[in-house]
């Protein structure tokens, strides 16, 4: 197999780093570039950060008027709100407003708290979104990452690329094919404590998720949608098979978020999907480690 | 109390007066409104293309009926992403369908631009351009001709006219605050290989048209025409002598295209425009500054800063204005809505542009077909900018002096 290509660009506050395996190097390159210019796309789509993004647009006027979206953006929100229904309100993209009282946020937001995924309305016969009322906000921090990655794997596999693997700050990643010779899986360690999870992963996504990464304030940045603190001590990790298919493939996205609600709620919830392995770390001991098969490839995880 | 709060309470204090007699052109207009939408097709389905698409959403007034690329892959994703507009394999197949859209948005590579462009005003369809607007001075000064009788308004996608930062710091410099220019500079850096991954052989020719020697106005033409456009715009003056050189520094993979070059646009008066663009470094970006003998003006597309000479007069407004450290230097951060924001204590929130440069050329197009008005950008501007960047491509190729002559900046007839 030919040699790995690196390539990273730093986007959503983070490094995403490409590693590409193909016999012609121009079109390993070319292909890399193209998967960190859609994680870039994404950004400049989903950041709360930056007044020019289509979500401080969809912030800002989506209270006045139903604004329509495409159809990855609507796939995307309606994820969201799957996981919010699933996992009983501990991933809640509605919590913008709170991050901003905490200083998590440099733009202001439109104000108010956390209300739920009720205050956002769906069209989905017009693909079209309204926010409910004025001070309603959308952060999609805790998925963000994740559906970029899935976007670029699939502009890798439109260029062809079998092999490869795509990380943004290695707590979220996408490993396409094998890493090595035929049958060499990508080996991801998810964690850096003993006892974290090691997972062998072959056309599959995960995601780990902290609220140590960033404090301010005191305050860790992964909040409690439902009231009070997340343990900092707190991990997890989730892992699941890639659909590939015309449907919009969302396993990272499911990753993220769901990796998001385990850390918030401290254990697997009920509602998440049977196809999705999963491990949390709470008392500094991992637990609850729930394997799921090896390679789900075309089996799907939603 | 820092000083920028201390200049921000007496901004609000003040409630403004002194930033809104010298501001008070420049706050961000209102988005165009239209009873009906305006049924838009969009030509190109590339990078480019999918962009427009993305900036077309926000704007209430547009509705995207059509889409038009020659690659099934590329409309089928861009389908997906619009799946209430028709799909088109070719202009002359959108055209057959000419009632069902009154607006155009061409995107397709440069060399491809002519055939759509002329045939849709042609149709009587209003027709935004991207810039470069065509690869050959014959196809752009026939472009500029046909424009000239459009039915609709014909539009040039030189986006730096349309964006607020650059239009406040155009009244910047134009109302003396840099006194006489002294030097101008710009650069585009982006490290990237400018090639398009494709699935097959002939796909990946035909996406690597910049990469084709042939077809290309290399970085020098491609990127440098809207960075040789803040200039001429700014001064209305195009330069009588170009000089450049090319070579490639990173990407060995068999191109013919330069991936790092150098360009040198002389002015009658000796002032000149020092332009350099790599794909082998990304240090810096994309900026352009203009130097004067009492301010300099650096202008980074979503931010600009204005940096006085120690010497320079001050004027009222300076000590409500917000400042930015460089080094040795403090720039004055240029902010559109200045005023607004300053009454509401938001000056600092204003810093950067609310969307991109592409989203208020489009938002111009759109309001000057709602409101009757002449495009922000006309296709004789759009023709001149384009003789300067294939006159810059043809300097850099040769590696000899190319002379800018009147007749080449003529119109036809």
């Amino acid at each position: 197999m030919a040699e790995a290509l690196r390539l990273a660009s730093f986007a959503m506050g983070t490094r995403f780093e490409v590693v590409v395996r193909h016999g012609d190097v121009a079109h390993a390159r070319a292909a890399g570039e193209a998967a960190l210019a859609e994680i870039e796309r994404w950004h400049d789509l989903l950041s709360v950060f930056d007044r020019s993004s289509f979500l401080s647009f969809v912030n800002t006027h989506a209270h006045e008027r139903a604004i329509g979206l495409d159809a990855e953006l609507f796939a995307l929100l309606s994820l969201c709100r799957e996981v919010w229904r699933a996992s009983g309100g501990a991933f809640d993209p509605t919590i913008a407003s709170e991050m901003v009282k905490l200083g998590l946020h440099d733009r202001p937001q439109s104000g108010g708290g956390p209300v739920g995924f009720d205050a956002i309305i769906l069209d989905e016969s017009a693909r079209t979104i309204r926010l409910a009322h004025e001070g309603v906000s959308i952060d999609l921090g805790g998925v963000a990452k994740g559906f970029a990655l899935d976007r670029a794997a699939d502009v890798l596999r439109e260029c062809g690329i079998e092999h490869a693997f795509i990380h943004g700050g290695t707590s979220s990643g996408v490993a396409l094919g094998y890493a090595e010779e035929q049958g060499t899986p990508w080996r991801v360690v998810l964690g850096v404590d003993q006892g974290a999870p090691c997972r062998d992963l072959i056309d599959s996504a995960y995601s780990v998720s902290s609220p140590s990464g960033r404090v301010a304030g005191g305050t860790h940045h992964i909040l409690d949608p439902r009231g009070g603190e997340v343990d900092a001590d707190r991990c997890a990790a989730v892992w699941c098979g890639m659909r590939f298919g015309p449907s919009i493939g969302v396993a990272a996205a499911l990753c993220d978020a769901w990796s998001t609600a385990m850390v918030v709620l401290g254990h697997r919830p009920s509602g998440m999907p049977m196809t999705m392995g999963s491990a949390v770390r709470a008392g500094g001991v991992w637990r609850d480690q729930r394997n799921t098969l090896d390679r789900l490839a075309g089996a799907g995880a939603a | 109390m820092s000083g920028i709060d201390r200049r921000s309470f007496m901004m609000q204090a003040a409630g403004g007066i002194a930033g809104m007699a010298l501001l008070s052109e420049l706050a961000l207009a209102d988005p165009p409104v239209s009873s009906d939408p305006i049924r838009t097709a969009v030509i190109g389905m590339g990078q480019q293309g999918r962009a427009i698409l993305g900036e077309l959403a926000k704007l209430q007034a547009v509705k995207v009926v059509a889409l038009c690329d020659a690659d099934e892959r590329r409309l089928g994703a861009a389908q997906r992403r619009s799946p209430d507009a028709a799909v088109y394999a070719s202009h002359e197949a959108l055209l057959e369908n000419a009632r069902e859209f009154d607006a155009v948005i061409i995107a397709t590579p440069t060399h491809e631009h002519v055939a759509p462009a002329r045939a849709c005003i042609e149709a009587g369809k209003h027709v935004y351009l991207e810039a470069p607007i065509a690869h050959t001075i014959d196809d752009a000064k026939a472009i500029a001709a046909a424009a000239r009788d459009a039915k609709g308004v014909f539009a040039v996608g030189l986006l730096a006219r349309s964006n607020p930062i650059y239009k406040l710091a155009r009244t910047f410099f134009r109302s003396d605050a840099v006194r006489d220019v002294v030097a101008l500079r710009a650069q585009n850096f982006r490290k990237t290989s400018w090639r398009v991954p494709a699935s097959d052989a002939d796909r990946e020719r035909a996406f690597n048209w910049r990469l084709d020697p042939d077809l290309s106005l290399g970085l020098e033409g491609e990127w440098g025409v809207h960075q040789y456009d803040v200039f001429q715009w700014y001064t209305s003056r195009y330069p009588s002598i170009i000089r450049g050189s090319g070579s490639i520094r990173l990407h060995n993979d068999g191109r013919r295209v330069d991936d790092t070059v150098h360009v040198q646009l002389g002015m009658s008066d000796k002032t000149y425009i020092d332009y350099q663009a790599s794909l082998a470094s990304s240090f810096g970006g994309r900026y352009e500054v203009l130097h004067g003998t009492n301010a300099t003006i650096k202008l980074a597309w979503t931010h600009g800063w204005m940096f006085k000479e120690a010497d320079a007069p001050t004027q009222g407004w300076e000590v409500y204005a917000n400042r930015q450290q460089y080094f040795n230097d403090e720039g004055i951060t240029l902010i559109a809505d200045a005023t607004k924001l300053a009454s509401q204590g938001k000056l600092k929130e204003g810093i950067g542009l609310p969307n991109d440069s592409l989203y208020y050329g489009l938002e111009d197009f759109y309001r000057s077909i709602i409101e009757n008005q002449p495009p922000v950008c006309t296709a004789d501007e759009g023709m001149r900018a384009t003789v300067v960047a294939i006159l810059a491509h043809r300097a850099v190729v040769k590696g000899l002096p190319v002379t800018v002559r009147d007749e080449d900046l003529a119109g036809l007839g």
